[in-house]
């Protein structure tokens, strides 16, 4: 329930940003305002270009969820698809993917994307591209296990007896059933998702100045802890609730949803 | 042959495909980059590009043969341990590479001595007092350590103990006190939280055997039980994660090394993209994901030692 509380605050404050927060993010920007502490007007201070770190914060909602979302609904699609032929059809469908699981998963975790991100240069779009095509391996493996149980049910056999084709047996009985996983699996990738581009921005690698990331306003915190130690702390506690949120969200689905899956 | 040799033998076999696979990944991504890497480097080092010079140095460099060829030399030096040169030294990748190493190594192995002692006894502790107000504390306190990015958590160790408190350095590389300490917690303490849960659940599985009780009723001393019989039995499936997470502690270091200033292979790795030095970046890859590989090797053989029966499988 907190986990929901926190991720549902988080979509609104995601959908009502503008109207949300009090400046504009990278536009209203006054070198006046250099530096300055938490007070009024701005509310958690402000950063070396004079910019609201509130609303900057604020605003770096869009980039993380979106982030999140968008990751995880790739892996969803590539690591489901992947995973029902893979376990369904086994073989040399299966070996092959998930031969190309195993070397992806060779590298550790972040270390992949930061490669490609190397290849093809750091921004926000080349962080989608470059989680997505990590982040379906752990989905792929999870949904090829439960198609591996599920295709030695008695049901299965029932609808193959009765005729049923391979596709309509695929979409019909055995997809319904990894539903559960799936969407345990997604819920908690989102709060991992979100966790990669906020380390990519730290490193410089994700999203560029002036998009409000979490991670880059780090980066720049991380230079100033003794004079401005708000620019590291609100940003990281954004970061921390959101990731916390959604895996709350997620433990709370597992929870219900499959107790097996429990650590 | 005998059944831990032909478990070890299996597993070797087993990691030579996906060392090969991880090989060629690396090739491909480092040689997909847009744009001639020799006139890339000219044009930043001597503003003009020399169409006789550049084409000498992409012979040297091996760069004008097709891309199989390529790739089976580069196969080839990396198994005999020659990584190329760096475009921004001019030196050996992996001379540069092997420079850096123990200092990873030192922030690593601290870590996950961290993360371990921290983990299982937080693990235990919560197992054995089950439903207690401890136990609430190492749930609550596990959630809060896997939600927590890392990078943060050193960013406030650092305000807190050395900006405010002034106990330890801020960032550098020294003696493991004081400059080890802020980096190492930064690093184990995801993955302590991590090992705190599953060692919990893993333990209460255990202590509600039979041979548990059986332990009890013979009237053995309660320590004896925990550390002898139970622990050792809920250790499996915590090796299993730990192998697992073993690949956040990479990628973590890589991080922590930033927030510190900690001269690892993580930072290099970082300095090398940040300049495009692409031999480096390649080398630095390449190295820390067969590091990765023969971790996980080394956790698989040590399945053998704690559950025998893993031999005869």
């Amino acid at each position: 329930m907190i986990g929901g509380s926190i991720v549902g605050l988080l979509i609104v404050v995601t959908i009502f940003a503008s109207w949300i927060a009090p400046f504009d993010p990278v536009r209203d920007a006054d070198l006046n305002n250099y530096l300055r502490a938490p007070g009024d007007p701005f509310v958690l201070g402000t950063d070396t270009f004079g910019r609201d770190v509130f609303s900057r914060i604020i605003h770096g909602t869009r980039v993380s969820l979106g982030v999140g979302v968008v990751v995880q609904t790739s892996a969803l699609t590539v690591g489901m698809a992947l995973g029902l032929l893979s376990g369904f059809y086994g073989g040399w469908t299966d070996n092959i993917i998930m031969r190309a699981a195993e070397v992806i998963f060779a590298f550790p975790g972040l270390l992949f994307a930061i490669a490609i991100m190397a290849v093809i240069g750091p921004s926000l779009y080349n962080v989608f591209l470059a989680l997505g095509l990590v982040s379906w391996t752990s989905l792929a493996r999870v949904i090829r296990g439960a198609v591996l149980s599920i295709k030695q049910q008695e049901y299965i056999e029932a609808a193959r007896a009765l005729g049923a084709s391979n596709a309509r047996i695929l979409f019909r009985h055995v997809l319904p059933n990894t539903v559960a996983p799936a969407i345990i699996l997604v819920t908690l990738g989102i709060g991992g998702a979100i966790l990669a581009e906020a380390s990519l921005s730290f490193l410089g690698l994700g999203a560029q100045p002036p998009t409000p990331s979490w991670g880059s306003m780090l980066s720049t915190g991380r230079d100033y802890l003794l004079q401005a130690p708000w620019l590291s702390i609100y940003p990281g506690l954004a970061i921390f609730l959101t990731v916390m949120g959604f895996n709350l969200l997620g433990d709370g689905l597992r929870d219900l949803l499959d107790p097996r899956m429990q650590p | 042959m005998s059944g831990i040799w032909k478990f070890i033998a299996r597993r070797l076999l087993l990691a030579v495909p996906v060392f090969i696979g991880v090989t060629l990944v690396t090739f491909v991504l480092m040689h997909i980059v847009p744009g001639d890497p020799v006139a890339l480097q000219m044009e930043e080092k001597m503003a003009t590009i020399d169409p006789t010079a550049a084409r000498l140095i992409r012979a040297k460099w091996g760069l004008d043969d097709p891309a199989p060829i390529q790739y089976v030399k580069f196969l080839r030096n990396a198994l005999r341990g020659d990584l190329g040169i760096s475009y921004r030294t001019d030196r050996s990748v992996l001379r540069s590479i092997v420079e850096r190493v123990p200092a990873t190594a030192k922030l690593a192995g601290a870590a996950l001595l961290i993360a371990i002692c921290i983990g299982v006894s937080m693990g235990v502790v919560a197992a054995l007092r089950q439903n207690s107000a401890l136990d609430s504390l190492s749930i609550m306190l596990a959630t809060i350590g896997v939600s927590m990015p890392n990078f943060w958590l050193g960013l406030l160790l650092i305000y807190l103990l050395a900006v405010n408190l002034r106990w330890l350095p801020p960032s550098g590389y020294g003696p493991a006190y004081p400059y080890l300490i802020m980096p190492a917690i930064t690093l184990g303490a995801g993955l302590s939280a991590v090992i705190a849960r599953l060692t919990r659940s893993s333990m209460l599985e255990v202590i509600r055997q039979d041979y548990i009780r059986t332990a009890k009723a013979k009237g053995l001393a309660q320590r004896r039980i925990v550390i002898r019989h139970a622990l050792r039995n809920a250790a499996i499936p915590i090796v299993t994660v730990v192998g697992v997470q073993l690949s956040g502690l990479l990628s973590g270091a890589v991080i922590t090394e930033r927030v510190f200033s900690w001269p690892g292979v993580g930072r290099l790795l970082v300095d090398s993209i940040v300049v495009r030095d692409l031999p480096m970046a390649q080398g630095c890859v390449l190295f820390i994901a067969t590091v990765f590989i023969l971790m996980n090797l080394a956790v698989d053989l040590s399945y053998a030692w704690l559950d025998p029966r893993v031999k005869y499988e």
